[in-house]
């Protein structure tokens, strides 16, 4: 992952939102890098701060967010402190995203075809509306659409779940973008239609070789898409590493319970473990490592207790962030 | 700090209450507070305000002032009267119809819709002009005019909450029909009903005052409306005949709408 | 949809036929018999048999009321008992100009009651959203007399700029086009009265669609292909906030209507307004009973336009 320049790299990102309680720190000094044809799994418990973090890398967090880094680069270009027309060119065009519930994500009242072509349209200006609507269809059947031209002109309600999610994924790629965000893409869809839509991603991944940032709380799903794995807890990122690597050898004690939650990760005929307890909520200050209350390994260590473990990196290349490092269970 | 307050709930109502309450000590006192009768003829008519008449004197020289606080009397009468009138109704209905469901429902369900079709501009009308106009009257005619509204809010609430486990374990712990009523459903229903009220009686007392400027009040009595409507005919001559009990008139609305209006917001 | 259609069509006629049936009830059950209220007093008893076996008023309720409904629908509305005018003749001249300034008011209300709310929710808790939201307030406890009057005083009779009385200028002797103008110019002002408190009402329900729909997720979608956010609330928030807005146009035509009642009489608007007013205060139930049954009559089509304009913006029902 340390390139020359890689296409994404971001450097000690943090979001702080101002709460009636005080400021909540969502992001808590971030930093990977990207390249394309890479895919980087986020993966963490609901409150990491993983959309957070999705959502601040194309600029919609709401006017209470604060986003800080010492530097954003996407393609040579600062990622930071944007106006909003500097966004409008990114968004659709050079960064592409995908959510996680197709019914809700489009507007039911208009037919697919119409939304689609909404999405080239808008940074397309000398295109005819024919040549948008082709383009669309097109676009559809590259997704995996069938009947694409007949199915295309009906409202999103006649749709399914897993077909919807195709037509979200191809107004992301209408524009050949060189980033994909999808943030948590098939968790509100059937198991088999999940196959289904991470087939669908693995494909473009190969045939179009862009940087993909995947989203999850599931090892599993990300286990099976992601070039690279970074594992967030509370805002941080506390591992992160080649995704072979981190998931069949974790190193960071988050890591290694998250990895025993699955039995198809880790080994077969092992109990099924839960891990304790609910990640906190950063409001103002903290000391100390995050996961340590959680933690076997660290709970009671004065280290843990007093110094935020960094992210560093070891020799083959992953970064962990634990004063216990090293130290087998 | 003032902005602090007045963003609470509480904040929010202390001024239409104040409101509220001037509006009632006026109508209570008016036979104290009023400087002349607002019958007689007491200065030359169309004068402008001036110290002995503040709100200047209409075409036959009545004063305005007096008139006006009348006026607040008239209508605290008329809007109590149809809130009685519609609160018993509506409870009633609400409460039946919501409870016991089935036909009973249906059935009054198809009443009330009958009610709420006909623009009750209309309907007040035809019955004013057919049965009299005198304030008796109005009441029971603009209370049996209004009360369907409310009573669906009550029948929508009662519903909601009668669906909820706690009342069927009330039920079950053997609290008869009545007293579930009033100690599950009511509590619950009084809420979103008070809101309603409040609205409500803001368009009955505005019912009231155009009904009244055209000419359909008790003669017997000085109402804000009628005011407004007499002074129609001299409107260049004499517009603080027309002003003055209009801003009675919108003042007194206000006040009802924002107490409705603070009630509804979520703390 | 052509069933939800046909359903609602049907619904037409009872409901007419249930107003007027309120309404017919209502004034029959009034005390006082109605010839003598007519005659005020000043008739014989042979006077009153003869009136009475003129207008059938001898005859059992039902009977009359059966009377009527077939002659309404043979076009017959009845004479009334003050002028003995047939009741139609009275109403036809009149129906067109109330009929103007209703709907008139309730086009120009959506236009710029939408356009207003779509334009606070883009500056919402700003300055103009707060603006907009205290003047809704203002206008709807405000009576419409008061707003009617107040606009005729200051626009009209100070400072002249509008006429004060009538449809056209008294001796206005043009037709076609100038007419037109004229009557456009006249219409300003009661338009005005009816406009300001239908569309402040109209804003603050488009402002808070609009509002509520921008947290939604295909907000958040439409945002992320790069669209401008003016054109994420026009294409898609409002699109979606707009149903429950149509909707609430539809129930407030009757409140529209009564709204126009006052202003014609304020204005001298030539319409149905005096006539409610002048067979109301002389009992004249024929004249009442016809204004009544063709204002119903207008309240519940234009309550089926709006529910059927409901279909066609939402695909969902349309397609059932």
């Amino acid at each position: 992952m340390m390139r020359h320049s890689a296409l994404l790299e971001v450097d000690n990102l943090s979001v702080r939102f101002k709460t009636s309680q005080g400021v909540l720190t969502a992001v808590d000094g971030v930093n990977f890098k990207l390249d394309k044809g890479e895919t980087l799994g986020i993966v963490g418990e609901s409150g990491s701060g993983k959309t957070v973090l999705a959502t601040s890398l194309i600029g919609l967090l709401p006017n209470s967010a604060t986003v800080t880094a010492r530097d954003i680069r996407f393609g040579g270009e600062r990622l930071m402190n944007l106006s909003n027309r500097e966004w409008r060119r990114i968004r659709g065009r050079r960064i592409g995203m995908v959510f996680q519930d197709p019914s809700t994500a489009l507007n039911p009242l208009r037919t697919i075809a119409a939304q689609i072509d909404e999405a080239i349209s808008i940074h397309n200006g000398n295109m005819t509306s024919r040549e948008i609507r082709h383009r669309s269809i097109e676009l559809l059947e590259s997704v995996g659409v069938l009947n694409a031209s007949a199915k295309a002109h009906e409202y999103p309600h006649q749709w399914s779940g897993g077909m919807k999610q195709r037509a979200i994924i191809a107004m992301a790629l209408s524009n050949s973008p060189e980033l994909l965000i999808a943030d948590e893409p098939t968790t509100a869809l059937d198991v088999t239609i999940q196959t289904q839509v991470l087939d669908l991603l693995r494909t473009i991944q190969k045939e179009r070789s862009i940087a993909m940032i995947f989203i999850s709380h599931s090892l599993g799903v990300v286990g099976s898409i992601a070039t690279h794995v970074g594992v967030m807890y509370s805002g941080k990122i506390v591992e992160c590493g080649l995704s072979s690597d981190v998931l069949l050898r974790p190193s960071h004690p988050y890591t290694k319970a998250l990895v025993d939650c699955y039995p198809e990760v880790a080994n077969v005929g092992r109990r099924l473990k839960t891990i304790e307890g609910l990640p906190p909520r950063n409001f103002g200050e903290t000391q100390g490592c995050r996961f340590r209350e959680r933690c076997a390994l660290g709970r009671d260590k004065s280290q843990c207790l007093e110094t935020d473990p960094e992210l560093r990196v070891q020799i083959n290349g992953r970064s962990v962030a634990c004063h216990m490092s090293g130290v087998t269970s | 700090m003032i902005s602090q307050i007045s963003d609470t709930r509480f904040g929010k109502l202390i001024a239409p209450i104040a409101g509220l309450s001037v509006w009632l000590i006026v109508a209570l006192s008016a036979n104290w507070l009023a400087p002349f009768d607002p019958f007689l003829v007491v200065g030359e008519g169309l004068r402008g305000p001036s110290i002995r008449h503040p709100l200047g004197t209409d075409l036959i020289g009545r004063d305005l002032m007096s008139g006006v606080i009348h006026g607040a009397r008239t209508s605290a009468v008329i809007v109590l009267g149809v809130a009685s009138i519609v609160v018993v109704v509506a409870f009633l209905i609400g409460l039946t119809s919501g409870f016991l469901g089935g036909v009973v429902d249906d059935v009054l369900m198809r009443v009330s819709e009958a009610f709420q079709v006909v623009p009750r501009f209309f309907l007040a009308i035809v019955a004013i002009a057919y049965f009299g106009s005198g304030v008796d009257k109005l009441i029971v005619i603009l209370g049996l005019t209004s009360w369907s509204g409310l009573a669906r809010v009550i029948r929508a609430e009662t519903l909601s909450v009668r669906e909820s486990t706690y009342v069927e374990a009330a039920q079950l712990f053997g609290s008869g029909t009545l007293r579930t009523i009033f100690r599950e459903i009511l509590p619950n229903v009084l809420p979103t009903s008070s809101v309603y009220l409040m609205l409500l009686l803001s368009r009955v007392l505005l019912l009231e005052a155009s009904l009244a400027f055209i000419g359909l009040s008790d003669p017997g009595s000085i109402s804000w409306g009628y005011l407004a409507g007499s002074s129609q005919a001299y409107l260049r001559s004499a517009w603080w005949v027309a002003l003055f009990p209009g801003l009675a008139i919108l003042l007194a609305a206000l006040c009802l709408t924002s107490v409705g209006d603070a009630l509804g917001e979520r703390k | 949809m052509s069933r939800y259609v046909l359903r609602r069509l049907a619904q037409v006629v009872p409901t007419v036929l249930g107003i007027t049936l309120i309404t017919f009830v209502l004034v029959h059950l009034a005390p006082g018999d109605p010839v003598e209220v007519l005659a005020s007093g000043n008739g014989d008893e042979g006077y009153y048999s003869f009136m009475r076996a003129k207008y059938r008023l001898d005859e059992p309720l039902l009977v009359q009321l059966w009377t009527y409904l077939t002659n309404v629908l043979r076009g017959d509305l009845g004479t009334s008992y003050l002028t003995g005018e047939p009741v139609f003749k009275m109403i036809t001249p009149r129906i067109g100009s109330t009929l103007l300034l209703a709907f008139s008011s309730i086009i120009v209300s959506m236009t710029v009651g939408i356009a207003l709310g779509v334009i606070a929710a883009l500056r919402a808790g700003k300055f103009l959203d707060r603006a907009v939201l205290r003047v809704s307030v203002l206008t709807a406890a405000a009576p419409s007399f008061w707003v009617a009057q107040v606009l005729l005083l200051v626009f009209a009779l100070r400072l002249g700029i509008f006429p004060s009385d009538g449809r056209n200028s008294p001796g206005f002797e043009g037709s076609g086009f100038t007419r037109v103008l004229d009557t456009l110019w006249h219409l300003v002002l009661p338009l005005s009265v009816l406009a300001i408190q239908e569309s402040s009402t109209l804003a603050r329900l488009t402002r808070t669609g609009v509002v509520d729909q921008m947290s939604e997720d295909h907000i958040r979608l439409a945002r992320a292909k790069g669209l401008s956010e003016f054109k994420v609330i026009i294409q898609h928030a409002l699109r979606r906030a707009l149903p429950p807005v149509v909707t609430v146009i539809g129930g407030r035509v009757g409140h529209v209507f009564s709204g126009a009642v006052v202003v014609e009489l304020i204005f001298g608007w030539p319409g149905l307004g005096q006539l409610i007013l002048s067979s109301s205060q002389s009992r004249d139930t024929p004249v009442l009973l016809g204004v009544l049954m063709i204002i119903a009559g207008a309240v519940v089509v234009t309550n089926l336009l709006t529910d059927l304009s409901y279909v066609l913006i939402d695909p969902r029902v349309r397609l059932r």
